[in-house]
């Protein structure tokens, strides 16, 4: 069960475009900019998931009667691509003019244009005088939706059926009453099943807000109004876009990363070629999805490719669908980056690191100024189990950062969260108030980043100490080789994890794994540092002498000593 | 704040480049103004100097000069430049780098190159030592003795200027924090530790704060020295305006530089609430415009709104202070063409120089002054009482070749749609701190201040349906007017993780006990009495498992107390949020207490003219690109209380203007000399009158 390719747009009829001029086409982008914002203001601040209130795993947006992106709020880069794909599919059964006010949908099926299974994605219609002008939609990263592990996101998985609870494009609420049915299936399907229906509560009030807002801006604008801002905005990105291509030199730029989660390397390839005012991104010699669930979804491909046009030659272009028109991307069927139903998906966004890199690494000839390096992270690392204090389930995960890659004019900075996914840490203190474990170590991996003219930021060391037994799922990123380095930098340290059971064993996770951790063990993460940038032997003396003053490189004392 | 009834009040604001000086005689409501220009180290002498000649003005000597409040931009400049001093940060083993590692976030999401601001304390001298608590405050390991006199003896090696001590769980047992002190105390140079500047949970946050606090000390430090004398010549009576809408004394600002951090903006909701307070309003919002930015709070029922949110210079600053949020847009903000053709406005800003392009400095690109000045809502012989003539011709030259040619429309339409942007964006900072805290603007007073406030408020309330505007009489100088008559305020707060229906009254009364005798005990060592200190807690509540919790007033130290206060939170999530359940346990997280000294004097304005004189001319003012109107421009000096005026007209004041549209009305209100400005509510995006009426005067 499942839809492969994007349905075609709503057909609905095309708005006036010559009602406002740009000036009042801007104020009302304000507005709907406002409108965001608000809305993600409001679920950040009463959900329950430490995964949306601490971690800011969420992202809200507003689209027009035909289901393109207007505006968004601007928190996770990779989920640009998945609200653009998964509102089509909710359209498609779910037809626009059979819609009420208050009516609200949901998905989370990778299969069906959503994300991996944990982000929801709830979407609703926005009604003026009461006609559809638009849909509101926000999506955050639910912690437990099942599957075989805690968190939903186990490395063992090979197939979308292990990882959680599939939503298809179903309908959660008519005319605002909330389909009671629904929330029992998803909360019988959750280990955090209150959790769950708290956050779906705030996502829910998110389309409320959004639709009160919209009452509001009706006493200044009529609906035709908005419809015709709604276009206005879009065309304009659209035609800023053709023309930026238009201007590109000819010929095809090309880059390459390798994706690293363990047993092997997987190729990413992309060829960029302008043609004539489409640029044309083809991801042909990617290599073959893989059994596990490192598989990026055609959602997060995407997400990708937006956000690396955004940086570099969008730069300045607002970004929403207008943008997105001037793109034509191809993924190969069956590739990691475009798989094959039913194959697992929840580390796409450990994937999409590295289509990332391909593409900057593609980009950066003609924008060196705009880029960095490859950048390190960690992977996902979720565990769950009882809480001997409560007695209830747990489940806890997080997404560590590594270095960030340099720049042309700047080290990278380091214990970042890779660029694709501006999340932040979960504090000690939060996590030891609240979880049975203990943090013995928060600190930088000395020595990880890569050489360069200017160097790699230096990746994390984090170390837990387990209070109770638990079963643990590591999707980790980058343990066989660190980083990419460009124009002469070298790579970053990679990703290291071992585990010290109390009986003094150790183990090493170099790749995904599941395993059970008993009570004492203490899981120590050293994530990847980022690529350098330049050759190191023009590396500035001084930069090297500070570096040695604040310990961050013990390489070259220990290298002197002996 | 003064007890001596015949004595005089002095509020200084000292910014970076200017420090203004107000003096005035409460009992006959005097008061004069000045501004000199700051020179660090004499700053002391300087506004004795300026003080003593407008004590002369007044026909008074210095000496009595009753108390001198001092609002000061030293530490907010210090951090927005990244003026910090020589710092050190003393952390638990394992968890030295929690200040570099920032939450793991990146500065932009969409920026690579974008950096977060540098570390507070270089990696070379944080240093570790070997202790653990956990969150209970249970030793899980000793604090290692010997390995701390290691430390010390380093630390005297990197000769810091200051050092800070941030470890784990130090809320909950400050006791490590305090042996640390101790064995560092030798070193001689000032301390901070987190138990003392922020006593809550979150490392990085607490630890940022700490060691910005340390980083500030010694600026701080010699801001006071720069004082000294100004201290000794008002008889020890002179205060640092805090963040959170109180003035500390000089120890306690000393102790916590941090907490002044907002302090400049802070004076002006001070202001805001005691013109709130003479004219009983019950919801005010403030918006204060300047040169490069605005600021916007809002007030309700008296209290001004806390946050420990504020980021300065790309810092977390998680110390209370006065919540205001603050947007890159003010006169100077320049207007320009995105790459997809849509106008903005800001943040860039053409600044004091070049400035405006309509100041003949040199500036070339349009600003919302130039907008101004070209739809004749500021006059060609500028403010400033004329001294400073603008130049009409240049900015509207700038805004046809800048704005109007590439988007095809005619200047006035341009300059129009400049101002419309403008108020757009002032709009949503309102609207962020009403309607998303579940305040109606349309039951709120809006508080226009700052040369330019006045010029877009009742543009921002007509877009808001705010049904009123009101311009203080010392627009310009209001905050400094506002802290004046401020309270001394000591302020602190501490994580207490309770579940709020299992809290023990005798825990309550323990630790509200411990916090209150702490805060004595540092009021009582500046002097003051503590019978005549005022308490007032307020709790952070928050449903289980969420992390955003929501300050609510504790109204008694007992069960019932604790009952309030979860009403209250329930009735505000539903407020902020559109939902709030009933059954989901409730979660106390902090404990906030602040003690006052209540200011003993309520400054007024000088008395107006008893009769009104009429307008002293007209000008044609652009309301929308083909509404022009000729409005009779008032001075402000000449409107005597009770004055009733209906728009379109104009107020002239020396440092600012008002302009009313059609049917706005205006009163001058008795005591304070507001103008209190009626908005006519209208409909339609380009707010004009409807089509077909003639706009010719």
């Amino acid at each position: 069960m499942y839809r492969e390719d994007p349905p075609p747009l709503s057909p609905l009829p095309p708005p006036d475009h010559a009602r406002l001029d740009n000036i009042a086409v801007e104020l009302v982008r304000n507005s709907f900019s406002g409108i965001c914002d608000e809305m993600a203001e409001s679920l950040v601040r009463s959900s329950h998931s430490p995964n949306i209130k601490e971690r800011r795993d969420c992202s809200c947006c507003l689209y027009t009667a035909r289901g393109e992106i207007v505006v968004q709020a601007e928190h996770i880069p990779v989920h640009l691509g998945v609200m653009a794909t998964a509102l089509p599919h909710v359209l498609l059964d779910f037809p626009p003019e059979e819609m009420a006010p208050g009516d609200v949908f949901i998905v989370n099926d990778p299969y069906h244009g959503a994300n991996h299974l944990p982000d929801f994605i709830v979407a609703g219609p926005l009604f003026a005088e009461g006609r559809l002008i638009g849909f509101a939609a926000s999506m955050a990263h639910h912690t437990d939706v099942g599957g075989m592990a805690p968190r939903s996101m186990p490395a063992g998985a090979t197939e979308i059926f292990h990882e959680g609870l599939r939503l298809p494009p179903v309908r959660l609420a008519s005319a605002g009453r909330v389909d009671p049915g629904l929330r029992r299936v998803i909360a019988a399907n959750s280990r955090l099943p209150e959790e769950r229906l708290a956050d779906l509560d705030a996502q829910i009030a998110t389309i409320e807000v959004a639709q009160r807002r919209i009452d509001e801006l009706t006493q200044r604008y009529s609906a035709d109004d908005l419809l015709s801002a709604a276009a206005r905005i879009l065309d304009m990105a659209e035609a800023a876009t053709r023309r930026v291509v238009a201007e590109l030199p000819s010929g095809t730029l090309r880059g390459q990363a390798l994706a690293d989660y363990g047993p092997t390397t997987i190729p990413i390839r992309v060829a960029l070629t302008p043609r004539e005012d489409v640029l044309e991104v083809d991801f042909a010699g990617t290599g073959d999805q893989v059994v596990g669930p490192f598989n990026s979804c055609l959602s997060a491909t995407l997400a990708c490719v937006f956000m690396a046009v955004r940086i570099t030659l969008g730069e300045g272009i607002p970004a929403n669908a207008g943008m997105y028109r001037a793109l034509h991307i191809t993924a190969p069927d069956g590739s990691i980056l475009n798989p094959r139903y039913p194959a697992a998906i929840s580390a796409a966004a450990q994937v999409s690191y590295h289509t990332f890199e391909a593409l900057l690494d593609a980009l950066a000839p003609l924008y060196p100024e705009r880029v960095l390096a490859g950048s390190g992270g960690g992977g996902v690392f979720s565990l769950g189990g009882t809480d001997p204090r409560t007695g209830r389930l747990f489940a806890y995960g997080e997404a560590l950062g590594g270095g960030s890659g340099a720049s042309c004019v700047a080290d990278g900075e380091s214990g970042m969260i890779p660029p694709i996914a501006n999340l932040h840490d979960t504090p000690v203190e939060l996590l030891e108030m609240s979880l049975p474990m203990r943090i013995e170590r928060y600190e930088i991996v000395e020595d990880s980043g890569g050489a360069g003219r200017f160097r790699g930021g230096f990746g994390l060391r984090r170390a837990f100490r387990l209070l109770t037994s638990a079963r643990c799922s590591f999707q980790v990123s980058m343990p066989t080789r660190g980083p990419a380095g460009l124009d002469g930098g070298e790579p970053g340290a990679p990703t290291r994890i071992r585990i010290v059971s109390p009986d003094g064993t150790t183990r090493r996770v170099d790749r995904f794994m599941d395993l059970f951790a008993p009570e004492g063990s203490l899981i120590e993460i050293e994530t990847a540092g980022g690529g350098g940038y330049g050759r190191p032997e023009e590396r500035d003396p001084e930069a090297l002498a500070s570096d040695l003053r604040a310990g961050y490189d013990r390489r070259r004392v220990e290298g002197e000593a002996a | 704040m003064s007890t001596n009834a015949n004595g005089l009040l002095a509020a200084v604001d000292v910014g970076g480049t200017f420090i203004d000086v107000v003096l005035a005689d409460p009992a006959r409501r005097i008061m004069r103004i000045d501004k000199v220009l700051h020179r660090p180290g004499q700053q002391g002498r300087d506004i004795i100097d300026a003080l003593t000649s407008l004590a002369a003005t007044m026909e008074r000597p210095l000496a009595d000069l009753a108390a001198v409040v001092v609002g000061t931009t030293v530490v907010t400049n210090a951090l927005l430049e990244n003026r910090l001093g020589r710092t050190a940060l003393v952390t638990t083993e394992g968890f030295r780098d929690v200040l570099e590692i920032a939450r793991m976030t990146r500065a932009s999401s969409y920026d690579l190159h974008k950096r977060r601001a540098p570390v507070v304390v270089p990696r070379e001298r944080r240093v570790e030592v070997p202790e653990r608590l956990d969150h209970d405050g249970n030793v899980l390991r000793p604090l290692d003795e010997a390995a701390l006199a290691r430390v010390v003896e380093a630390l005297r090696e990197e000769k810091p200027d200051a050092v800070a001590v941030c470890l784990l769980y130090s809320f909950v047992s400050p006791e490590h924090e305090k042996r640390v002190a101790e064995s560092l105390a030798p070193l001689g140079v000032p301390l901070s530790l987190s138990s003392e500047v922020l006593p809550v949970f979150r490392e990085y946050e607490r630890a940022t704060a700490t060691a910005l606090n340390a980083a500030t000390m010694p600026i701080m430090a010699a801001f006071l020295e720069g004082l000294e004398s100004l201290g000794a010549d008002v008889g020890g009576r002179c205060f640092i305006m805090g963040s959170a809408g109180g003035s500390m004394t000089r120890s306690e600002a000393r102790r916590f530089p941090i907490k002044c951090a907002m302090s400049g903006p802070a004076g002006g909701v001070v202001a805001a609430r005691q013109l709130a307070e003479l004219h009983e309003l019950d919801l005010v919002l403030t918006l204060d415009v300047g040169g490069t930015s605005s600021d916007v709070a809002f007030l309700r029922e008296g209290r001004i709104a806390i946050t420990d949110e504020r980021r300065i210079g790309g810092y977390p600053v998680a110390v209370a202070s006065a919540e205001i949020e603050t947007i890159g847009a003010g006169g100077g903000s320049i207007a320009h063409l995105d790459k997809a053709g849509l106008l903005k406005v800001g943040p860039q800003s053409a600044g004091a120089s070049p400035g405006p392009v309509c100041y003949g400095r040199g500036g070339t690109e349009p600003t919302v002054t130039d907008a101004h000045l070209a739809l004749n809502r500021l006059s060609p012989s500028g403010m400033l009482g004329g001294s400073f003539a603008l130049d009409r011709e240049a900015a509207i030259r700038a805004i046809e070749e800048k704005v109007a040619a590439p988007l095809g429309v005619s200047w006035q339409r341009a300059a129009h749609g400049i101002l419309q942007v403008t108020t757009a964006n002032m709009v949503r900072a309102v609207r962020t701190m009403s309607v998303e805290r579940g305040q109606d603007p349309r039951r709120a007073t809006l508080v226009a201040f700052g040369g330019a406030g006045p010029l877009h408020a009742i543009d921002v309330a007509r877009a808001l349906d705010i049904p009123q505007v009101l311009v203080p009489f010392y627009t310009g100088v209001f905050s400094a007017h506002g802290i004046l008559s401020v309270d001394i305020s000591y302020d602190t707060q501490r994580t207490w993780l309770h579940d709020l229906a299992a809290v023990a009254q005798e825990d309550l009364a323990a630790i509200t006990g411990e916090m209150r005798s702490g805060l004595l005990a540092r009021a009582e060592a500046d002097g003051l009495d503590p019978a005549r200190l005022h308490e007032d807690w307020s709790l952070d509540l928050r449903y289980r498992g969420q992390s955003y919790a929501l300050t609510v007033a504790l109204p008694g130290l007992d069960l019932a107390g604790l009952a309030a206060a979860r009403r209250a939170f329930l009735a505000e999530h539903r407020a902020r949020y559109g939902h709030a359940s009933d059954t989901l346990a409730v979660e106390l997280l902090n404990l906030r207490l602040r003690v006052s000294e209540p200011s003993a004097v309520n400054m007024g304005v000088e008395p107006g003219p008893a009769v009104s004189g009429g307008p002293l001319g007209a000008r044609r003012v652009h309301f929308a690109e083909d509404d022009i109107a000729e409005c009779p421009v008032y001075q402000r000096a000449d409107l005597a209380e009770g004055w009733i005026g209906c728009g379109p007209l104009i107020v002239e004041q020396f440092d600012s203007v008002t302009v009313l549209g059609r049917g706005d009305t205006v009163e001058v209100l008795p005591g304070s000399r507001a103008l209190l400005v009626t908005i006519r509510s209208q409909q339609g995006p380009e707010a004009a009158l409807p089509e077909g009426e003639s706009h010719e005067a």
